[in-house]
């Protein structure tokens, strides 16, 4: 995977690196040729430049001088490992320097083996990252099932309570049964991607975290607003891309919006200046889920997205980037703050997802019949009416099932 | 009153229950018989129609047609609902014939025909006489490389110059929702906010224009529509242009497929992720890039597609433009070209709304071509601009390369239309 990406010199003269001019090339980075050193440099003042915000604080002019609290999700992919180690070294830089810090972080790895079997549950991968990472903060394991211990604190919306199954059942059963009754794979990926969101915010405030801070790459980020896109969800793309303030009463940055996949890749088959690669223990998993979907019928519009971008990054990769910055410069209606929220994705809604069953002779071409057809009506109307239209697109056609949030 | 021989409920149309179902709707994957898929087909366009108030009684909308499915459908069905809905509109035919022997004196022939079926008047406007120039001479004195270009430029001149001629302000295309989720995920790709901000918009009427486009089939996917002209039996023609390139559409037309198999709604979902996005587009990214838009003159919204370009390649001829895209992003990124102004950079931690800085815009002010009278922004219009080239023999390729702008949505279809009917027959049950 990562061999394609570094430049091959062996039956030619070996480039050198365009900006030490001593070391052979590793890397080609659309316009300059770097070697692994300055590449390196290259990468981490990419991470730094983006996490400006959490320097080190002095009294004056800063009231409150102590380390802010971060929220760094891990799902030890290639991403979020790298930007664990490039935030470690951060911190090292402002502890040797200053003896003080300007941030720790909360790191929490997300265990999804309720819904998957084979997903290690990642205790003990987390206790090796803790061991390399020792003193940056905590590292949590939480279950993704935990996602049911928020639900009090928002209010708990019933779509349909589908006999039996009600309060007080186990909350992994009660998650396979919500991602059970979806209709389609990339309904269930949908709705697996905004269950992890929400409980990641979720401990963000529960840890008293300011900001999550996302491992996303810019191909990452072009994947999620095509695929957003293709979703029905193009009003909240401002939400899930831009830094700043999130709907979910917490802040979030992207420190590697300014890198691509491929060349995390790169920087991680390096092992230079540290071997990350044992540690990017979901690496292989992500490698084996892509296999599978390019054969399997059951591709989701996510995992097709990722596809397509993996190809335009090889080629072109500035239009990647041009995703994004285009992405960047759209403006959410309205601001953060509005009233009316999808009890799904708990975003702020876009007129709703009503339409796709109210208005469906007119805008979407649903007969009236697949709505009403089996006596429901009503109920796909209520539905409707206080999801945004991805989310009520995404379960369209569900089994009944009860909604955590 | 049971049948003879009862259908069994797992054959029934889903609408009506009581005949057989014999289409699935590529748009739904409902199970329907025929007539219940004509009017649905049809009803959803009439509502597209009432509700974005789209004609008004006893006006006369000409229909850019171009002989083929999109637009043989739209005349079939704007006929259908002005008599059942009585919209009150006279309905018009318009083709541009731009001279291109074994391609489009064809069409034409269609178009004739579907004049003479659907009792609608008939005007062909053509390069020749506009010009003095047809596409085939135009070839023959530049070559194949390029020439959409011209094309694109005549074309959308042409459009207006007829509609003019007819004493019309409002012309409707037949783009269908493919064309417009392509042209969503290509102006995404190519980060052409302006475009974003207009390509979802039902009806579109600018200053570089006294006539109005509208794209009734805005929601109509382009499976039903082969399936409608199919059932209908419907005399459409299919042929791509004989001068037809791949161009930059290609790479948005195959993601666009690939997510209409992976969730038929994906389409419409796309239309309106796309229709949102036109409203978080700052007023200043929505005007900024209007002038090389004027300066090439294709590519306004509707683009001249429903009047019968028919790959969508009026920018380029070659299948080169993320290439060129791509150079010319890392040129701006590395500051080697000027002329582009650099994006403003994503400041870390402010929200996105603030860092939007207002960007100069070039104001530009609409005024007539000194020498035929079109609106232009410039002393010249675009198609005089080319047509001195021409007529000098020297073709300017230069403008074209720095416009490097192609239709919004090509009605893209006719080149595809016999993989769309071997669907259609796929699409019939049983």
């Amino acid at each position: 995977m990562a061999e394609q990406n570094i430049i091959s010199n062996e039956n030619t003269v070996p480039t050198l690196c365009k900006r030490c001019s001593i070391s052979p090339s590793v890397i080609n980075l659309r316009t300059e040729h770097l070697c692994s050193d300055c590449f390196d440099k290259y990468t981490r003042s990419k991470c730094i430049k983006r996490m400006e915000t959490y320097r080190v604080r002095y009294n004056p002019p800063d009231t409150d001088t102590s380390p802010r609290r971060l929220l760094l999700p891990l799902s030890f992919g290639v991403s979020s490992i790298t930007l664990l180690h490039l935030l470690n070294s951060q911190f090292q830089n402002q502890l040797a320097r200053t003896t003080r810090t300007g941030f720790v972080l909360v790191v929490v790895h997300i265990d999804e083996s309720a819904i998957d079997p084979t997903v290690p549950p990642g205790e003990e991968s987390m206790r090796a990252v803790q061991e390399r990472f020792p003193g940056l903060g905590e590292y949590l394991v939480v279950k993704l099932e935990g996602i049911y211990e928020f639900s009090s604190a928002v209010k708990a919306f019933e779509i349909d309570t589908g006999g039996g199954g009600g309060e007080g059942g186990d909350w992994k059963e009660k998650l396979k049964g919500l991602l059970g009754a979806l209709p389609t794979p990339t309904s269930r990926m949908d709705v697996l991607q905004i269950l992890r969101t929400r409980l990641i915010t979720g401990l963000a405030r529960k840890h008293a975290c300011e900001a999550v801070l996302w491992g996303d790459t810019t191909t990452r980020l072009a994947e999620r607003t095509l695929a957003e896109t293709a979703k029905g969800r193009g009003f909240s793309i401002p939400w899930q891309t831009s830094d700043g303030d999130s709907p979910y009463g917490v802040k979030f940055l992207y420190p590697l919006r300014d890198l691509l996949k491929k060349e995390l890749a790169v920087y991680v088959s390096l092992d230079v200046p540290t071997p990350l690669r044992p540690l990017c223990f979901g690496a292989a998993e992500e490698e084996g889920k892509r296999k599978y979907a390019a054969v399997g019928k059951g591709i989701t519009i996510d995992e097709l997205m990722t596809q397509y971008f993996e190809g335009i990054e090889k080629q072109y990769p500035s239009i990647v980037a041009n995703v994004v910055r285009t992405a960047g410069k759209l403006v959410t209606e309205g601001g953060v703050v509005r009233i009316r929220r999808c009890k799904i994705c708990g975003l702020p809604r876009d007129g709703g997802g009503g339409e796709l069953v109210l208005d469906a002779e007119t805008k979407l071409g649903e007969s009236s019949s697949e709505v009403n057809g089996n006596g429901n009506r009503n109920r796909g109307k209520k539905e409707g009416d206080s999801m945004c239209y991805g989310c009520a697109r995404s379960v369209h056609g569900a089994k009944p099932y009860e909604w955590p949030l | 009153m049971p049948p003879a021989l009862p259908i069994p409920a797992s054959k029934l149309c889903e609408s009506c229950r009581s005949a057989r179902a014999l289409i699935s709707r590529p748009k739904t994957h409902q199970k329907l018989c025929k007539p219940c898929f004509l009017s649905a087909f049809e009803s959803e366009i009439h509502a597209t129609i009432v509700s974005t108030n789209l004609f008004t009684q006893g006006s006369r909308v000409a229909i850019g047609a171009s002989g083929g499915k999109d637009s043989t459908v739209l005349a079939s069905v704007l006929r259908t609902l002005n008599e059942r809905h009585g919209y009150g509109v006279e309905f018009v035919l318009l083709s541009i014939d731009e001279g291109i022997k074994g391609y489009r004196d064809d069409s034409l022939e269609t178009v004739k025909r579907n004049a003479v079926q659907y009792g609608m008047e008939l005007v062909i406007v053509s390069y020749e006489e506009l010009y003095g120039w047809s596409m085939d001479s135009v070839v023959e004195s530049i070559g194949k490389k390029g020439n959409c270009t011209y094309c694109g430029v005549f074309r959308r001149q042409a459009l207006d110059r007829g509609a003019e001629r007819l004493g019309i302000n409002h012309v409707v295309t037949g783009h269908n929702a493919d064309d417009i989720a392509e042209t969503v995920l290509m102006n995404l790709l190519r980060g052409d906010l302006p475009r974003l901000h207009r390509c979802t918009s039902i009806i579109t009427s600018s200053s570089s224009s006294p006539i109005a486009r509208s794209k009734p089939l805005k929601y109509a996917y382009e499976k039903e529509i082969v399936l409608y002209a199919l059932h209908q039996k419907l005399d459409y023609f299919s042929t791509e242009c004989i001068y037809s390139p791949e161009a930059f559409r290609g790479s948005a037309r195959t993601l666009i497929k690939a997510l209409e198999k992976v969730r038929p709604s994906a389409i419409l979902d796309i239309v309106r992720s796309g229709e949102a996005f036109s409203r978080m587009i700052l007023s200043q990214a929505q005007a900024s890039g209007a002038k090389s838009l004027q300066e090439s003159g294709v590519g306004v919204d509707s683009g001249g597609g429903g009047a019968g370009c028919n790959n969508g390649g009026t920018g380029r001829s070659s299948g080169g433009e993320m290439e060129d895209m791509e150079k010319a992003l890392l040129a701006e990124m590395s500051g080697l070209e000027a002329s582009i102004p650099p994006l403003p950079s994503i400041a870390p931690g402010k929200p996105k709304k603030m860092k939007q800085t207002p960007k100069k815009i070039r104001e530009q002010t609409m005024s007539n071509c000194t020498r035929c009278g079109y609106l232009t922004s410039q002393k010249l219009c675009k198609a005089c601009t080319l047509l001195e080239g021409l007529n000098k023999n020297r073709p300017k390729t230069a403008v074209e390369v720095e416009a490097g702008i192609e239709d919004e949505e090509a009605s893209s279809s006719l080149r595809r239309g016999i993989e769309a009917i071997k669907l259609a027959e796929e699409g019939i049950v049983n």
